[in-house]
């Protein structure tokens, strides 16, 4: 009977403890099961500065904070990379306006790519393909390419994805992200769209001078006045510097392909890099690259598809000049706003402090745009 | 009595079983399908704009162009049962049209379904962007929408850019195509409203299609000595100075020509 009482305590003990060692350390039995951890989604509140465009975000992927935070924590992991010395923020590094001051891209072990690093300020707003030019549609479907490029990030999915199946804390952040019960659930789909959340807060600009201006809480100078109209040809009297059509407020790009005439050749085929001719296969398309948001320009360096231009000054020089058009109109599809400005050195000046005006570095306050290693 | 009650419940019966029967086979029978085919020319010549293709303009050079878009709206067809909307705006490209060999219709088009059948009198079309839509921005519509296009939007005119011309004139003669102009219209005053009239059926669960020729040599050329003097005002995008860009609008019901193509 003494030996039965003893009996059934340790078995209760056991129990007991058994229960308790669950609770506390939130570890199911099953390794691979995840369905104990809280899932508890909440959306998260973009902030989106007046007078902008609504965000397209695809219904199969809500803003969530944990997803928010997964993508983030993603993002600047090198964990994405073939030997886990690269990651996204390598090249889109915060204080550079998520960009680099590389003329073109570097990946593992010093690889060298072909075209600059595209800032991801306001990325979320694109909805006319993303990219130099445009080969692909959605935050969700880019987010992968880097990962698996050889001069980005150079390594297999497959490899990518069984090291975050077996990282508890990514496993965990899955789950709070997207309900996933098992571990191998951690799929491409859902890596892609967690750095999708993430990108879609990159949002600058709202409290930059210019913003500010527009908003009546505080003025131009006469300097930044006359560049404004200068940019957007707001007074038939004065210089119209043509900016404003290809680099649109509030946005300051129009999302589109085209040729600005900084490479010299003759024929359409000559170009270096066909850009958006690769993706359309329209011979009209070679040499055609999406025009870029120049919000917080000031942040980055090496301007251009393939970062020719180091400095904005050099990019006024080559819009003052009127770039480059083939002799044989046949073979010429640069813009037709593309053509010798006369601007004086005061026009010049101010057209800079314009442009300076869209200089916005509130959004590197934003806890959640910042890499949470540090 | 009983009968005949029994011959009338009978045929009340009938009746409600044929009646929904039809309702079923109708379906989507009681609409159908409107496309409108664009095709920019530049009067008689029997190729479309593009950016290789020459053009004799009055001057003796040569013309081209590059760039041709608009918008339009509201589409509407009038006369019918009663009027109906296709839409309330739209955005069409010109620019570098293709044809397709077999069909023979361009690649700049517009597809209407769910258009009420009907024996329509005439397709009203609005040139630009109507004054209730101007009043807004891009900003305002989603991805997708015509009017979600910054680079049709001009903040010192507070106005949708409705339609933009631009191209090269060779005016040394030497095929370099030296000058290029730019024209780009907006603002409420610039809008015009045409009327095309002409039968146009909607049959059910069938294609009408219409095709709608913009002449470019009627814009820019009334006659032999009335035309843009493209020379003296290659760049006319600019709100204080719109008198290119009227007379342009004031082409457009010359210009725009609707025909109904047969099956």
């Amino acid at each position: 009977m003494r030996y039965t009482i003893i009996g059934i305590v340790i078995f209760f003990g056991i129990l007991i403890l058994s229960a308790c060692r669950d609770d506390d350390n939130g570890i199911s039995s099953d390794p691979g099961d995840l369905s104990h951890i809280a899932f508890d989604p909440q959306p998260y509140e973009l902030e989106i500065p007046p007078g902008w465009p609504q965000m397209e975000i695809p219904d199969d992927n809500p803003l969530t904070e944990d997803g928010v935070q997964l993508g983030r924590r993603l993002f600047f992991d090198p964990v994405l990379s073939v030997d886990s010395s690269v990651s996204c923020a390598t090249c889109h590094i915060p204080e550079k306006g998520f960009s680099d001051n590389n003329p073109v891209a570097i990946g593992v072990g010093g690889a060298v790519g072909d075209r600059k690093t595209m800032t991801l300020l306001n990325v979320g707003f694109n909805n006319n393909g993303l990219l130099w030019d445009g080969a692909v549609q959605t935050l969700e479907e880019q987010s992968l390419h880097p990962i698996q490029d050889p001069r980005e990030m150079n390594a297999s999915l497959d490899e990518v994805l069984e090291r975050l199946q077996n990282h508890s804390d990514y496993q965990k952040r899955f789950r709070k992200a997207f309900g996933i019960k098992r571990t191998e659930e951690i799929t491409s789909d859902l890596l892609a769209k967690a750095l999708a959340q993430f990108q879609r807060i990159i949002i600058a600009g709202g409290n930059s001078v210019f913003e500010r201006a527009m908003r009546g809480e505080i003025a131009f100078s006469d300097a930044q006045w006359n560049g404004f109209e200068y940019f957007f040809d707001a007074n038939l009297l004065t210089l119209d510097a043509e900016c404003a059509h290809c680099h649109m407020s509030p946005l300051f790009t129009i999302n589109e392909y085209l040729n600005n005439g900084i490479t010299e050749v003759e024929r359409l085929e000559d170009h270096p890099d066909i850009g958006r001719g690769a993706v359309t296969g329209r011979l009209s398309d070679y040499g055609k690259f999406r025009t870029n948001t120049l919000y917080n320009w000031e942040l980055r360096n090496h301007f251009m598809h393939d970062g020719r231009f180091e400095t904005m000054d050099d990019v006024l020089d080559h819009y003052i000049s009127g770039g480059h058009r083939p002799s044989d109109p046949d073979e010429d599809n640069v813009d037709l706003l593309i053509y010798p400005l006369n601007v004086s050195e005061t026009e010049r000046y101010e057209l800079m402090e314009f442009l300076k005006t869209l200089t916005d570095t509130t959004f590197l306050d934003n806890p959640d745009l910042q890499n949470p290693f540090e | 009595m009983k009968s005949t009650l029994y011959f009338g419940l009978g045929l009340i019966f009938f009746a409600a079983v044929f009646s929904s029967c039809n309702n079923d086979d109708d379906g989507d029978a009681q609409s159908g399908t409107l496309e409108i085919y664009f095709e920019p020319v530049y009067g008689e010549a029997a190729e479309f704009i593009g950016r290789t293709t020459n053009f004799d303009y009055p001057t003796g050079d040569l013309i081209r162009f590059i760039v041709s878009d608009m918008y339009l709206g509201p589409l509407t067809l009038r006369g019918g049962s009663e009027d109906y909307e296709l839409s309330d705006i739209e955005y069409i490209n010109l620019s570098e049209p293709e044809m397709d060999s077999e069909t023979n219709l361009t690649d700049k088009y517009l597809v209407f379904e769910n258009v009420p059948t009907g024996i329509y009198s005439s397709l009203e079309i609005g040139v630009g962007v109507p004054e209730d839509l101007n009043s807004m921005a891009p900003s305002d519509f989603p991805a997708g929408h015509p009017l979600r296009r910054e680079s049709h939007f001009w903040p010192p005119w507070n106005s949708f850019i409705f339609s933009k011309i631009e191209g090269r004139l060779d005016v040394d003669n030497d095929g370099s195509f030296g000058l290029n102009f730019i024209y780009h219209a907006g603002l409420d005053e610039l809008y015009r409203t045409l009327q095309f009239d002409g039968e146009i059926a909607i049959d059910p669960g069938q294609v009408t299609r219409l095709v709608i020729t913009v002449d470019h040599e009627k814009l820019f050329v009334n006659d032999e000595d009335d035309f843009l003097d493209i020379e003296a005002n290659p760049i006319d995008h600019s709100a204080g100075d719109l008198a290119y860009m009227h007379y342009i609008a004031d082409n457009y019901s010359d210009a725009i020509i609707v025909r109904i193509l047969a099956d």
